[in-house]
């Protein structure tokens, strides 16, 4: 049997950013993947730390880190190795010819389907949204048929986000597809990126769009990860373009996701798909290989070194079939909730608390060992990242991404 | 000035019983509802049309009432009811001695009660607690209290019945110890205004203390909360009670492809308290759980609750407290032309607007005789209109649409989607809404918030719980000027997924807990629903 130096499990974002690094390492890497995580979900943005206690924004995603409080990943980590991680993605989307843009020490506004702002820290070309506080007119594109997309609803909003005198205009393209059918922002970008689609479609914009405009776009530009439509659009409009965020499936973060999977095979990473990891052999708190399930059969994969990224409760990397019973399928990990039952939940879904089921998962010491309940390291070549980790709530700090990120690296530097 | 002969106060299912009773018989009438429709009591409990045998032990006169309602319900609402039929079954640990006393109960009421043994259960509902020592069926059934209200007010309104929402009265106005009308404030502008009226008629459930207190006038209504489970699988097909003495947590009851368990009985203080605990719900699993064994294998949807209203004149809480129900005519007490009717269940929401409607007429002289009993809510759909629905429908989807709808609203609806292929789109994809069907009930003027819609169409309350069709129905209501004036896009919203996240928090674990993540990452992460202004 073959015997890999790292198995990562999971792939999502923290996943293949664990592979990738690994790889780059010289390590000889397998990837078991089952869905793609959270990347229809989260438009491909890198959230680094936006509300690190209170509702308040920080001045800087750094500086929210530097405000933390409780133990959180990013503390456990250390901000050195957070300023490392952020290099090698960097790097690598440079490499891969889609380069991102933002830095620790400034947040990035990106415009939402709900025409609010969003900070976020790493950020495709496409969607970074500064420019609409510069231009004085302002172009929401809509496409006919495409029903998660309101831009009435983004008017109404961005309105009272920008200063106030701006100009706002509503464009609907007609996509030639057939009506009637349910059509989502990829179903768009695909057509976009034929020729005859983007013809069609500059020819549309260019009727009402005056040059020198924001032009703001459902994620439609492509369904690849290069930014050719984008340049071509902004060169042919002479306008500033940019993408909104939006309800799944995102464009953007399936682009991330292939420019991560070539990345992976670029470097020799094996890739398993549809590979469901379901257990494992540990000896002595050392994990001999794990088991999965494949189309016909269970298969075992050996390692000496495993990365757990197999997600939160909504990726199934942890789950509560009852309460108060938390269960890491695979290896067993032990968490807790210990509180009042009551306390599980905030009374409000978006509160101005952090949630304390999200910050329930699996505690880790620096090099991301899984530990048990007294602090002791539960497995000594088990490395945990992304979502499974305990201590923060991606959604109320918008740090997602980020952490996945941080502690991929980390537990990839660490193997 | 606006008039009326009579005000209704209460949008509940007793309040539209009476306003189409009224209007039927010629009255002019106006219902005043302080929110949306059918958003109180009348829409949070099981949906159970009684057959009457849960109450033939304690109270032989509710349990005839429920029988004979519970025919003429069928008759006159049949897309309303789903004709199940009910089981009543006992475990060993339930009293024996009471089983015996039930069956004579349900002999003198002239209840049906077919006696099964509980192989013959195990064979209809084969989830049934394999514990189980007697069973019985009996004709309850399902109901679905919003359309069963929705119809009644279409019927009114054929009648010149009329309804007003999120019009609150704030003061009742006589003169000489005579009702001469109410001042009524608008929710979302605040506006006030007099309705000049002869009858106000306190249809208000659990408010109908705080309504009487408006006319200065004492009524014992303890508003008593009752917490209930809908599990998104149907496990059993037909209602399956506990044969015992009424208690809670004994009462399953399918509707569509969701099964209900309840109740809790809780008094409480204020009727707006409709939150669940944590061990509200563990409770009710636990008892529920001896009915069906395996219950926690089952997906829960949300938990929900509501006040019934228990009248005392003596003080009793709680399961002691009567069901059935009063009318009061507060002339006795100086007040001609003010009425409370209360107490109640839904099943008896019908003979309860007889009872009134009867009183109110003979004061006014009227003697037309009630109809309410014989002609039906609404209309059939016509055959060639389901035809030409079944190209925009999926198969089973043209049956449920158009009882969903009725007659008239379905014909505009299936107009809609052959006019403009654009609406076809479904809006909510678990419950099969469609943009036609969400724009059709917009332009009817009534509905301001996405719950609004959401009590009309059934959008949001399947398995996502509303998730992907929170946006799309913001966005659709917002381009209608109604709702822009009163809410904007991201209140709506917020206001929306808050009120989907409150049923969903009592039970946030296993799938629940998965979509709800889910939620904070569509919702909160990507659109920052919470948005911020920022700094640059």
């Amino acid at each position: 049997m073959l015997k890999s130096d790292v198995i990562v499990i999971g792939g999502g974002f923290a996943g293949l950013m664990a592979a990738a690094v690994s790889a780059k390492r010289g390590k000889k890497v397998t990837l078991l993947t089952y869905g793609s995580g959270s990347f229809p979900l989260n438009s491909g943005l890198i959230d680094i730390m936006a509300k690190p206690v209170s509702g308040a924004i920080a001045a800087t995603p750094l500086q929210g880190i530097s405000e933390l409080t409780e133990k959180h990943p990013y503390q456990v980590i250390g901000a050195d190795v957070l300023k490392e991680a952020v290099a090698f993605f960097m790097g690598l989307c440079e490499e891969e010819n889609y380069p991102y843009q933002g830095s620790l020490d400034k947040h990035q506004w990106v415009v939402t389907a709900l025409g609010t702002m969003k900070p976020s820290c790493l950020v495709p070309k496409t969607m970074i949204g500064n420019y609409c506080f510069k231009q004085q007119d302002i172009v929401l594109v809509g496409f006919n048929g495409l029903k998660d997309h309101y831009s009435n609803v983004m008017e109404e909003n961005l309105k009272n986000v920008l200063e106030n005198g701006k100009n706002y205009e509503q464009v609907i393209i007609y996509p030639d597809i057939e009506e009637g059918r349910d059509l989502t922002a990829l179903d768009i970008a695909r057509w976009v990126s034929t020729t005859e689609g983007y013809a069609a479609c500059l020819q549309q914009l260019r009727t009402v769009v005056k040059p020198g405009s924001v032009v703001i776009l459902p994620q439609v530009l492509g369904v690849k990860p290069d930014y050719a439509v984008w340049e071509q659009l902004r060169k042919d409009l002479q306008c500033d373009v940019m993408e909104s965020t939006g309800l799944p499936p995102s464009a953007n973060g399936l682009r991330l996701r292939s420019l991560l999977l070539h990345y992976l095979k670029k470097h020799n990473v094996t890739i398993i798909e549809n590979c469901q990891v379901i257990g494992s052999h540990i000896q002595d708190k050392v994990c001999i290989s794990v088991k999965a399930k494949a189309v016909a059969r269970e298969r075992i994969y050996q390692a000496e070194q495993f990365i757990l990224a197999t997600g939160g409760f909504y990726g199934g990397g942890l789950r509560m079939d009852h309460f108060p019973e938390i269960k890491e399928p695979i290896f067993n990990i032990p968490v807790h909730f210990a509180g009042d039952p009551e306390d599980w939940a905030n009374e409000e879904l978006f509160s101005q608390q952090k949630q304390p089921f999200a910050l329930v998962g699996i505690n880790t010491d620096a090099q991301m060992h899984p530990l048990d309940g007294q602090g002791n390291c539960f497995l000594t070549n088990v490395h945990v990242v992304g979502r499974n980790l305990s201590g923060y709530d991606f959604c109320f700090e918008q740090s997602g991404n980020g952490v996945a990120l941080v502690s991929a690296y980390q537990a990839a530097m660490s193997v | 000035m606006e008039k009326t002969t009579v005000v209704v106060i209460g949008g509940g299912s007793t309040g539209v019983g009476i306003l189409r009773d009224l209007a039927m018989r010629g009255v002019d009438v106006l219902l005043l509802e302080k929110r949306d429709m059918v958003n109180g009591t009348s829409s949070r409990y099981h949906g159970l049309l009684h057959s009457g045998a849960r109450y033939v032990v304690k109270d032989q006169e509710a349990a005839r009432e429920c029988i004979e309602e519970n025919i003429i319900l069928r008759k006159i609402g049949k897309s309303c009811v789903e004709a199940t039929e009910g089981l009543f079954i006992r475990l060993p640990e339930d009293d024996e001695a009471f089983e015996e006393k039930w069956v004579a109960g349900c002999k003198n009421s002239g209840i049906s009660a077919i006696p099964i043994t509980p192989q013959e259960a195990w064979q209809l509902e084969p989830n049934l607690s394999s514990r189980l020592v007697a069973a019985y069926r009996v004709p309850d059934a399902a109901i679905d209290g919003f359309r069963m209200a929705w119809q009644n007010i279409d019927s009114a309104k054929r009648y010149g019945g009329r309804v007003k929402t999120y019009t609150e009265v704030i003061r009742v106005v006589s003169e000489n110890g005579k009702v001469t009308g109410v001042e009524v404030r608008k929710f979302f502008t605040n506006e006030t205004y007099f309705i000049a009226c002869d009858f106000v008629i306190n249809a208000a459930g659990p408010w109908s203390g705080q309504i009487a207190a408006l006319a200065g006038l004492e009524v014992h209504v303890q508003p008593d909360k009752g917490t209930l489970i809908a599990f998104n699988q149907r496990m059993t097909s037909r209602i399956v009670n506990r044969l015992h003495v009424p208690s809670d947590g004994d009462i399953f009851v399918p509707h569509g492809s969701i099964t209900i368990l309840g109740t809790t009985s809780m008094s409480v203080k204020d009727p707006e308290d409709t939150s669940s605990s944590f061990l509200e719900i563990e409770s009710l699993l636990k008892i529920g759980e001896k009915t069906f064994e395996n219950l926690r294998k089952y997906r829960i949807l949300r938990a929900f609750a509501g006040s019934r209203p228990l009248y005392s004149s003596s003080g009793g809480i709680g399961r002691g407290a009567s069901r059935g129900f009063v009318i009061l005519n507060h002339a006795a007490e100086g007040l001609y032309g003010f009425i409370t009717i209360t107490g109640g269940k839904f099943t008896t929401y019908r003979l309860m607007a007889e009872k009134l409607t009867d009183m109110v007429c003979q004061e006014l002289h009227i003697t037309a005789p009630c109809r309410t009993a014989e002609e039906p809510l609404i209309q059939d759909v016509p055959e060639n209109v389901k035809q030409q629905a079944r190209k925009y429908f999926p198969a089973y989807g043209t049956v449920l649409a158009a009882n969903r709808l009725g007659g008239e609203r379905f014909e505009r609806v299936v107009k809609r989607l052959e006019n403009s292929p654009q609406e076809r789109q479904l809006v909510c994809e678990c419950e099969n809404v469609t943009v036609a069907e969400i724009k059709e009930v917009i332009s009817e003027g009534t509905s301001h918030t996405v719950n609004d819609i959401r009590r009309k169409t059934r959008m949001g309350m399947g398995t996502c719980q509303g998730i992907f069709c929170s946006l799309r129905s913001v966005g659709i209501l917002s381009q209608y000027e109604m709702a822009a004036e009163k809410q904007g896009s991201i209140e709506q919203l917020q206001n929306f997924l808050q009120s989907r996240f409150k049923g969903i928090r009592p039970v946030l674990w296993g799938n629940a807990l998965r979509e709800i993540e889910i939620a904070r990452g569509i919702y909160g992460v990507g659109l920052n629903v919470n948005g911020g202004k920022p700094k640059c």
